[in-house]
């Protein structure tokens, strides 16, 4: 992590999970050497597209998987984002950090898999619930589970399992803004660069996520007895 | 003033990214004295940690060479003929009938020789790219004058 202070006691009494432990690796280097493989790249040396390749696949592979939710499917996302890159060679221009440019493709072709992946699935259980039972409705199918009563005690697995579906259930930008927070070395300006919008607009997009998180999840999260606080609470 | 809760959880992301920024210490006072932002702040940490844990697949061994792979199965493709050879067939029918436009006004004057020369160009051409759409492409190639401009500039030679 660069550049991150280390949080400051809010005097939580809820255990904090190890969060320096998080993923996403060491992408910053003031020279933006994407940039430069890119325009080596443009000039014909084919090796610098696998210095791009070997530097960033593992950063666009995690994207991925935390943008989607899912394991399957990752591989072909992350192969369609260098395809891309390649195809643009000529077209590259480095205004804007190699990383913010790779990012946006990223986040663009998870957005556009998962809006094609949705209307397949609708699609299909269209297809099946008009074929059946005409008493079942697609909204019981798809219903919140986040109204489901807690079981408890909720294993974590199942917790992690309701969380990936509450992060499916977020607005795409909301989800996109959640993504990359993740990944601690980007601030939250280069998030709205790469998502082209205002900082302003980030910090909204992420507060709205979170709290929907906390909503979907609180019953789960928290130790049986305590009260789940209201999100829009004043001191 | 005091600060909103909702205000306070936006803020809070810069203070969480280390940012310095006018504020942050009032921001940092209100999550310290606010119960509900306390609690909030501690289930997204819970909810940090999660993801956090949840780790996301890195690369196989063998995905770059895949991505090698696709890469030259693009390039093995046949390549889609661009516009642009069109607009060399286009011409070269255009000097053709503008050729024979002018031969027949003057009854026969051009050599015709050179009126089967520029027919059999043109129709090695329309033969290599196999279009069907040859004749509609004559006056529309971005950049090319249009058929009834060479027309015209031939009759305006010829009188």
């Amino acid at each position: 992590m660069s550049g991150a202070k280390p949080e400051p006691d809010g005097g939580g009494s809820v255990e904090r999970a190890p969060l320096r432990s998080m993923e996403p690796r060491k992408l910053d280097d003031p020279d933006d050497p994407g940039a430069v493989w890119m325009l080596e790249l443009q000039r014909g040396d084919e090796s610098a597209f696998e210095r791009i390749l070997q530097t960033y696949q593992h950063v666009v592979h995690g994207i991925a998987y935390r943008y989607t939710g899912r394991r399957e499917g990752v591989e072909d996302l992350a192969q369609e984002v260098f395809l891309r890159i390649y195809r643009a060679r000529t077209r590259y221009r480095p205004e804007a950090k190699f990383r913010t440019w790779l990012f946006r493709i990223v986040i663009n072709l998870c957005i556009n898999e998962t809006k094609s992946r949705r209307l397949r699935r609708a699609a299909s259980l269209d297809a099946d619930l008009s074929a059946g039972d005409g008493e079942l409705r697609l909204r019981d199918l798809v219903a919140d589970a986040s109204t489901e009563a807690p079981s408890a005690p909720v294993e974590r697995a199942e917790v992690a399992r309701r969380l990936r579906e509450a992060l499916a259930e977020l607005a795409p930008n909301q989800r996109s803004a959640m993504t990359l927070y993740q990944y601690r070395e980007l601030s939250l300006a280069e998030i709205a660069e790469i998502l082209g919008t205002t900082d302003k607009a980030v910090k909204s997009l992420l507060a709205r996520a979170r709290e929907s998180l906390r909503d979907k999840l609180g019953p789960y999260l928290r130790r049986a007895g305590e009260p789940i606080p209201s999100p829009g609470g004043r001191a | 003033m005091t600060l909103s809760c909702e205000e306070a959880r936006r803020e809070w992301l810069r203070v969480e990214r280390g940012e310095e920024f006018a504020g942050r210490e009032r921001v940092e006072q209100h999550v310290r004295t606010c119960a509900a932002c306390r609690e909030a702040r501690a289930l997204d940490a819970e909810i940090d940690g999660l993801l956090a844990a949840d780790a996301a697949p890195s690369a196989a061994p063998e995905f770059s060479a895949r991505v090698r792979a696709a890469l030259a199965g693009e390039r093995g493709q046949p390549v889609r003929p661009s516009a642009r050879p069109w607009r060399l067939v286009a011409a070269a029918a255009a000097a053709v009938l503008a050729t024979a436009t002018i031969y027949f006004a003057r009854g026969g004057t051009v050599d015709d020789e050179d009126v089967v020369a520029h027919l059999d160009v043109a129709e090695e051409l329309a033969l290599e790219h196999e279009d069907e759409t040859f004749a509609l492409e004559l006056g529309g190639a971005d950049g090319d004058l249009p058929l009834s401009t060479l027309l015209r500039a031939a009759r305006a030679e010829e009188f």
